[in-house]
């Protein structure tokens, strides 16, 4: 994995972290939104199937992969809650 | 002269409690006994030390430390925790942060900041109704290279410094939160190291933080993982009142929420 394209990596996935347009488009048009990041179509299958190894193997941060999987799977934001207590979500 | 008027670190995230409803209770409780630390010493400010999981410190822009220096904050809202707007500590900030400069550490200044749950989530009880002003200071964990524990520690000796000087006329809490011991998206994810937390802690209680400063970067990526780099937060908060003893609050190894958690309390001298 060249410094580079982990680079790129990075900041795409970053970019869908923050820009919801950029998101919808991915889940529709990834090979052009990867093609427009610059980024080798060889990684495509490690991005699209979201496995945390083969996601370090392309040099994704460990933090962005956990935002990543969020992209991949916006439900699994539903486990990642504080709903479970009361002492932290009811105003006091 | 201000003073530093409670010094406390902690974890930062809870998780399901339903396989583990004992532990969970346990993580809860620790949070309301530095609530209840906090409302003892009547702070007027807070000095958040915590890490940032790259919603305000992005892969883009990687500064060491950053300092909000905003009047107001409203949480992310990540985990679903409400957005219920908390005070900023606006000026006690902007005094620190010069102050920091001329001590050799250039923080980066935020005029605003989304607090995830890293500052949103021990808040909602530490601090409730966001009350008392906060000025959250961020360690960047997950720059490449991360700051060494030694730079953090003499940070929070830097803190310590301007809290207590003639400049400072603030009574402030200072919390550390982070950790413990958890691999993040790296080999070893779900490992918790007990021992590890537990070393920590007791250095911690002892009054031996200078101990950690001497630590590597290296040797917390093995034995706590990239997670447990945020120890260096609770170092930092420790540095500030350098040479204070503490107390364990609790240690839980949780193993279904992969992550060591705890709490600890510094003692330090009525104001």
């Amino acid at each position: 994995m060249s410094a580079d394209q982990a680079r790129r990596i990075n900041l795409l996935v970053e970019r869908l972290v923050h820009e919801p347009a950029l998101r919808e488009r991915y889940a529709t048009e990834r090979a052009a939104v990867l093609a427009e990041a610059g980024i080798d179509p060889a990684h495509a299958a490690a991005l699209a199937g979201g496995d945390m190894a083969m996601l370090r193997e392309i040099g994704m941060h460990p933090i962005l992969q956990m935002h990543y999987q969020m992209v991949l799977h916006p439900q699994m934001a539903a486990h990642m809650t504080v709903r479970h207590y009361p002492e932290l979500v009811e105003a006091r | 002269m201000g003073h530093i008027v409670a010094a406390c670190a902690s974890s930062h995230v809870v998780m399901d409690p339903a396989p583990v409803r004992a532990q969970a209770q346990r993580v809860i409780q620790g949070f309301q006994r530095i609530a209840a630390e906090v409302a003892r010493a009547r702070p007027d400010v807070i000095l958040y030390i915590t890490s940032d999981h790259m919603v305000n410190l992005s892969y883009r822009l990687q500064p060491a430390f950053a300092l909000g220096c905003a009047d107001s904050y409203t949480p992310l809202g990540d985990m679903d925790i409400p957005r219920e707007p908390m005070a900023g500590a606006g000026v006690f900030a902007d005094g620190l942060l010069r102050y920091l400069d001329g001590a050799g550490f250039d923080l980066a200044r935020a005029e605003a900041l989304d607090p995830d749950h890293g500052i949103a989530l021990p808040l909602r009880i530490i601090n409730p109704g966001g009350r008392i002003p906060v000025a959250p200071l961020l360690i960047n964990i997950n720059r490449t290279p991360p700051p060494s524990p030694a730079r953090c520690y003499a940070l929070g000796q830097a803190l310590g410094t301007y809290i207590r000087s003639a400049d400072c006329p603030q009574r402030v809490a200072v919390l550390g939160t982070g950790g413990l011991s958890h691999w993040i998206a790296t080999p070893g994810m779900g490992r918790v190291n007990a021992d590890f937390d537990r070393e920590v802690l007791a250095l911690l209680s002892d009054g031996r933080a200078a101990q950690i400063a001497t630590w590597s970067t290296e040797h917390i990526l093995e034995h706590a993982g990239n997670g447990g780099l945020e120890i260096m937060c609770w170092l930092a908060m420790a540095g500030a009142v350098a040479g204070a003893r503490g107390q364990t609050l609790y240690y839980e190894p949780i193993d279904s929420w992969f992550t060591g958690m705890g709490a600890l309390a510094m003692t330090v001298e009525a104001a």
